[in-house]
């Protein structure tokens, strides 16, 4: 297996910490990583609002960049990423559709050929099936208590994600298996909404002031997401949502990437998994010892 | 606008049995408890633009519809020109067709991506290749201008 990771834009313009956390982990779980520099955007549910085709062909360019550097396995660290690439992938299963694109990647020398295996697959996904290694390699427990976000296209629409067909919850319970206590959170599964914020702020931050309220609520320490959509919405917002609605300073647990607790678990140390850039880093440094 | 794609959705709709699974996953009801998912194969008035896209209500349907897509088929038809929705995603699209990303990647980014010890982005080659491709993605299309195969 040689994957590469596919970081998408968001966490490519502001999130190098989940990238770089993911790969140490999949380092560490034996995973070989091919470096791909020259992938753009999966386009996600803005260019599907706009033109799908365009959506489908730019889909198809990524994964025929990925084949062209000897990658079987692209690993996605975003949900919509994920769903973006497979519907793609999917596409180019019609002959016509396929004979279109490999005409439009023509000139810059590119290939995609449906013959080869080529996986698509969110993070969540890939752990998930390491159960054994990961759990070993997690030698500190880390006890804390914690909120998670499951990243709804990780794991849906189940044609897309056949192997996954009848499991609610992926980040559950690769987050356990740190040590971490996952407590109840009423919008565990529900979405984090984070994608309205790019069409209706205001919709998006009502979204977001609802799952506040219920986190502050939960008990929980860290919130643990595996989506930067999602990060941006416990990261990214509580103080505009707290100056929107006029709420002084919540306090809310500290959003953690899931690869970032795995690798304090397995031993690797807080710069190392971008921490000293955390907004809460000293809240997180205590709670991490 | 893809006609065929609006057609085979109202043809989709008929097969709702109104259930209101839909509306009961969705997570936009939460704040709008007025809105009724499956009235978007009725369209009229609908707001295709409030959908977080977490394919719950595909996940849920009875009848294996799937609302979510439907509501991104009506936000590319025509009706919905000139909303703010839409001006908003057609600043995004230049960005989009101009750089290879949604969100300004460049310089800042690479040097945050090397302080965080990661190789930089080749931002100014994918700005120049995806511009290439833009240009054949428009020829081709012009040259077989129908939709996507199934």
């Amino acid at each position: 297996m040689t994957a590469c990771i596919f970081p998408g834009c968001l966490v490519a313009y502001r999130f190098p910490e989940y990238e770089k956390s993911a790969s140490l982990v999949l380092d560490a779980l034996g995973v070989h990583q091919v470096f791909v520099d020259c992938f753009t955007c999966c386009g996600s549910q803005v260019a599907e609002s706009a033109d799908d085709m365009f959506l489908s062909a730019l889909g198809a360019r990524n994964l025929a960049i990925a084949q062209a550097h000897g990658v079987d396995n692209v690993i996605c660290l975003c949900g919509s990423c994920t769903y973006e690439l497979l519907c793609a992938r999917e596409r180019m299963g019609n002959p016509f559709n396929l004979a279109r694109v490999n005409e439009m990647l023509k000139p810059e020398g590119l290939f995609y050929d449906v013959r080869k295996p080529l996986h698509v697959k969110h993070i969540l996904e890939v752990l998930d099936a390491l159960p054994g290694r990961l759990e070993e390699l997690c030698i500190n427990k880390i006890r804390i208590g914690a909120a998670v976000q499951e990243p709804c296209n990780a794991m849906r629409p189940v044609h897309l994600h056949p192997a996954l067909e009848g499991r609610c919850s992926l980040l559950h319970g690769i987050t356990s298996w740190s040590g971490a206590e996952c407590v109840p959170f009423e919008f565990e599964s529900r979405c984090c909404g984070g994608t309205m914020l790019a069409f209706d702020e205001a919709v998006g931050m009502d979204l977001a002031s609802l799952r506040y309220h219920a986190l502050e609520k939960c008990g929980a320490q860290v919130v643990v997401t595996a989506c930067p959509n999602c990060h941006s919405v416990y990261y990214v917002y509580p103080r505009a949502v707290d100056k929107t609605y006029g709420r002084a300073g919540s306090r809310l647990p500290s959003a953690i990437f899931l690869t970032q607790l795995l690798g304090l678990s397995m031993g690797m140390s807080f710069s190392e998994m971008g921490l000293e850039r955390h907004m809460d880093r000293k809240r997180l440094a205590r709670l991490f010892g | 606008m893809n006609w065929v794609a609006l057609y085979e959705g109202v043809m989709e709709g008929s097969r709702c049995r109104e259930c209101g699974a839909c509306s009961e996953a969705c997570p936009i009801v939460d704040v709008y408890p007025s809105r009724v998912v499956h009235e978007v194969y009725v369209r009229r008035g609908f707001d295709p633009w409030l959908c977080c896209s977490c394919q719950r209500c595909a996940s849920v349907c009875p009848v294996g519809l799937n609302p979510r897509d439907e509501m991104f088929t009506l936000r590319r038809s025509l009706q919905w020109k000139d909303s703010n929705a839409e001006k908003q995603v057609a600043v995004h699209m230049r960005n989009l067709k101009k750089r290879g990303f949604l969100f300004p990647v460049g310089e800042v980014s690479n040097d945050e991506r090397l302080e965080t010890g990661l190789q930089p982005i080749a931002c100014e080659k994918i700005a120049s290749d995806i511009k290439k491709f833009v240009k054949c993605f428009d020829r081709v299309m012009e040259t077989f201008a129908v939709g996507w195969g199934g």
